[in-house]
């Protein structure tokens, strides 16, 4: 059976989904889909306060060593305190997710900037989800000093841009959550490679076997699907 | 287990080999284990109805299987209304969509009075764009006033499910189509709200993958027989089908 690696994971609530996003929900739907190891935060992080969202992380990875603990930073509420920061790194978090949207913050965002500039130093991959077209190109021309930055989100709309990003910043990848257009995620590996794209679903929200579905008939050789569903993130995560 | 996608677009996708012609759909379909599908022409939405519809008319002949709607749109009556007169007497046209260039805005009922009346003696069921709240309540006003025709809300109002869910709930003449967000809580919803009898998988491809589509209808936690209803036997019942491929 092939490792499975989920990158995009919630748990908690959310007011926009209406289904039960406990983490037992998710566990329950990674067994389901043979997933074995998913990236996920606590929506409290996202929606209501970063430090509080990141504990509850924190101890759900602690108590099941299937979830890799995802941290978020919300640069609204961000002052300048680098020991934020790098306590994230300390904590263990092996990826940390921004929501510029969801938050009501744009990409070219002094604070944003900052955070990206502190965390530099280190080697942790942020993920950033694009909401809409634009999105790529500001985090290109704003930050695109930043190693490893993944596009979540990125749809048949805002494709051209991800692509079109992904040609210029050899380590930038993409997250498939949204790919679900056929032909996308093959177009991506044709253009840049099979290694630039990580296996997501938005589980539980989303559906999972919908992504799962969605990659298995994306016309891609089996070694490629097998870097898809786990080989990259392994390696950088 | 049978399947139809009821909903998937001719032309006008930019990766090029993959719904340029029906035989590429029906090839990718089949791939997918489904093997009915209803056509829904690009080129008669965004460009010219009479075309649009002529083209899909002749690759409905394609091979088995393979279905049309035939697209009215709203900014161009009276070509669509010709459209409507030469070709919806074809057995494979089995509906109509209304639309306007512009999709995501709701219909002007208005309108659309000469078109559904050139419809109704047809009595097949209507098309209609919804994707979001705004266009739910359009067409529901519409399945109130021509209580006749029978509407499919395409798309089942995006992201604003619920309230697609809550029209069809006060108009039994909507039915809902699938298409849209892979929102793992809106079948489960929809399903206990109107009944599984009231749904109808499509998936508006090649934006959404059928086979990702299909993948949210068997991760919704319905009865085998419910999901094999929406996938196949409520449209078979709808569309006619076994009336139409016994011909």
């Amino acid at each position: 059976m092939e490792s499975i690696v989920d990158v995009n994971t919630l748990f908690g609530p959310l007011p926009a989904a209406s289904v039960d996003l406990t983490v037992e929900v998710l566990l329950d739907l990674m067994a389901a889909g043979g997933v074995s190891s998913a990236c996920t935060l606590s929506t409290l992080g996202l929606l209501l306060d970063a430090t509080v969202g990141n504990a509850a992380t924190h101890a759900a990875c602690s108590e099941y060593p299937q979830l890799v603990a995802t941290a978020t930073l919300n640069p609204t509420s961000f002052f300048g305190d680098e020991n934020m920061v790098y306590r994230i790194v300390e904590d263990g978090f092996r990826l940390i997710r921004f929501f510029p949207a969801m938050q009501g913050w744009p990409i070219a965002y002094q604070p944003f900037g900052s955070i990206l500039e502190i965390l530099s130093n280190t080697n942790l991959p942020v993920m950033v989800n694009i909401t809409h077209p634009g999105q790529i190109t500001e985090l290109e021309s704003y930050v695109g000093f930043y190693p490893t930055v993944i596009f979540s989100g990125v749809d048949s709309v805002t494709l051209p841009e991800a692509v079109s990003a992904l040609r210029k910043k050899p380590e930038w990848m993409v997250e498939t959550s949204k790919l679900v257009a056929i032909g996308s995620v093959r177009l991506i590996a044709d253009t840049v490679g099979a290694e630039r794209i990580l296996f997501g679903t938005g589980a539980p929200a989303q559906s999972l076997s919908a992504a799962l579905n969605a990659l298995t008939h994306a016309g891609l050789t089996d070694a490629d699907r097998r870097l898809v569903l786990s080989g990259n993130a392994q390696r950088i995560l | 287990m049978s399947i139809i996608d009821i909903h998937a677009c001719l032309e006008g996708y930019p990766i090029p080999g993959i719904s340029q012609n029906s035989i590429q759909i029906a090839n990718l379909m089949k791939a997918r284990g489904i093997e009915r599908v209803v056509m829904l022409s690009a080129r008669a939405s965004n460009v010219d109805p009479l075309s649009g519809n002529r083209i899909l008319a002749a690759m409905m002949q394609q091979g088995p299987g393979l279905f049309g709607c035939l697209t009215a749109n709203l900014n161009r009556i009276d070509v669509s209304v010709q459209s409507i007169r030469d070709l919806l007497g074809q057995k494979r046209f089995i509906g109509v969509l209304l639309t306007t260039p512009t999709p995501r805005e709701p219909l002007n009922p208005l309108v659309a009075d000469e078109i559904l009346n050139a419809c109704r003696r047809y009595q097949k069921p209507i098309y209609i764009n919804t994707p979001n709240a705004a266009c739910v309540h359009v067409g529901l006003q519409l399945a109130k006033t021509y209580n006749m025709h029978k509407f499919i809300f395409v798309g089942m109002g995006g992201m604003e499910w619920r309230t697609a869910i809550a029209s069809a709930q006060q108009s039994t003449n909507i039915f809902l189509e699938t298409s849209g967000p892979l929102d793992r809580a809106k079948i489960p919803a929809a399903a206990e709200a109107i009944g599984a009898h009231r749904l109808l998988f499509g998936s508006g491809f090649p934006y959404l993958d059928p086979a990702a589509a299909i993948g949210l209808i068997q991760e919704s936690e319905l009865s085998p027989n419910a999901q094999a209803n929406i996938l196949f036997e409520n449209s078979a019942r709808l569309f006619n089908l076994e009336e139409i491929e016994a011909e």
